[in-house]
């Protein structure tokens, strides 16, 4: 690498919030992700020189997109800077990282923040899965319905789950969910 | 999810409260639909030179791969997944790591199965010996096992609970990983701190194994 990239700070909101119920929005948490993020990195957000977003599917769960304009809202210093929005189904968020990283490897930019967020629960599950059919082959691998879409994925990896697979990974995973409180 | 009642026993059957979903899938399987966001500053080093920190106390990027297959699932090569497979070789082969360098991963697990072909993509089981390491336990917060290890290699995986445990809201996963990795490398992980953590690896995918990006961190 040209240039290394570090981690200055960051910071997350607790997965098992309901905005809906709060009154809030996706914008909220962007919002309030990036200022954990710039107050962890103990630096002013003027130095921050560009934003990367990570968002799969707002368009759709939100109707909102043009994530990036809620960058500046964060602070008001961070108006101005360029934005970016990153999607790749469950690795929109990896993508944004990867955004931030290679603009610093490529000597564009030395302090880039970095969000990744999504609101799902704001529809029924139905239709909430056909949303997240968007990740896969949506117009040749749905069939009847739209939990069917996830079915069929599942039903592909099938070949090669024996059902000891799952429980013997849930044994140490639900262990490490009940000891582990997600920080806020 | 991390606060669902529900027992081990419970979490391994079908049942009223944990119904199938797509067999052999059940509820405690699948991730849940979640509400959240993760965020990091990403800084150069020459950055953090000009304001005076020290290096040395934080994570660095020490090598990533990234790739892209065919969006169906009846394109890919399943259970082998080559494509995806390439993107963790990558991001070893920059950081001139191998999976026994490391101290511990975030893996996607969007589904209990994803896990599994996962440590088998990421080499840190050999191809169909994923379940195996699970068995021995290698993947377990050392704070949380019941039996004492005896393997030669152990790496926690996870450590916070994962997609299925503390929740996946897609576009922040990737990012919450990342966050996970530098508060690992940081010891600032609290209660499932991994001890000694100076090398980490973040594996992110999306749809059927379609788009993966593995990263390792390290701290010097």
């Amino acid at each position: 690498m040209s240039e290394s990239v570090y981690i200055l700070g960051g910071g997350r909101t607790d997965f098992k919030r309901n905005l809906k119920k709060e009154g809030k929005t996706i914008r909220h948490i962007i919002i309030e992700a990036g200022k954990k993020a710039i107050d962890d990195a103990k630096i002013d957000p003027a130095e921050i020189q560009a934003g990367a977003v990570g968002n799969f599917n707002a368009g759709q769960f939100t109707k909102q997109l043009q994530l990036g304009a809620f960058i500046p809202e964060i602070d008001p210093k961070l108006r101005g800077i360029p934005t970016m929005h990153t999607e790749a189904a469950c690795a929109s968020g990896a993508l944004s990282v990867l955004l931030g990283a290679e603009w610093i490897i490529g000597g564009f930019y030395d302090v880039v923040l970095v969000v990744g967020a999504e609101q799902q629960k704001t529809m029924s599950s139905l239709d909430g899965s056909d949303v997240l059919g968007a990740a896969a082959d949506y117009h040749n691998e749905k069939p009847d319905t739209a939990i069917s879409c996830f079915r069929n994925c599942s039903g592909g990896l099938r070949r090669f789950i024996s059902r000891n697979t799952a429980r013997a990974k849930q044994t140490w995973r639900w262990l490490h969910g009940k000891i582990t409180p997600t920080p806020s | 999810m991390r606060d669902a009642d529900l027992t081990l026993d419970c979490a391994s059957q079908v049942s009223d409260k944990n119904p199938s979903v797509a067999p052999p899938l059940k509820v405690s399987d699948c991730s849940q639909i979640t509400d959240g966001a993760a965020s990091v500053v990403l800084v150069s080093g020459k950055y953090l030179d000009k304001i005076g920190r020290d290096k040395n106390k934080t994570a660095r990027l020490l090598g990533y791969g990234h790739t892209t297959d065919y969006l169906p699932l009846d394109k890919k090569d399943a259970p082998t997944f080559s494509i995806a497979r390439k993107a963790a070789e990558k991001a070893f082969r920059m950081a001139n790591l191998t999976p026994r360098d490391l101290q511990g991963a975030e893996v996607h697990d969007c589904f209990s199965i994803t896990e599994i072909v996962a440590y088998e993509i990421l080499g840190l089981a050999e191809s169909g010996k994923g379940v195996e390491l699970v068995k021995s336990g290698a993947t377990a917060l050392p704070q949380v096992r019941t039996e004492k290890f005896k393997g030669p290699f152990q790496i926690p995986v996870n450590a916070g609970g994962g997609l299925i445990a503390d929740g996946h809201p897609v576009g922040a996963t990737g990012v919450r990983q990342v966050f996970e990795a530098y508060q690992q490398l940081t010891e600032q992980a609290g209660a499932r701190q991994i001890e000694s953590a100076k090398k980490f690896l973040t594996f992110n995918m999306g749809g059927s194994l379609t788009t993966s990006v593995a990263m390792v961190w390290g701290r010097d």
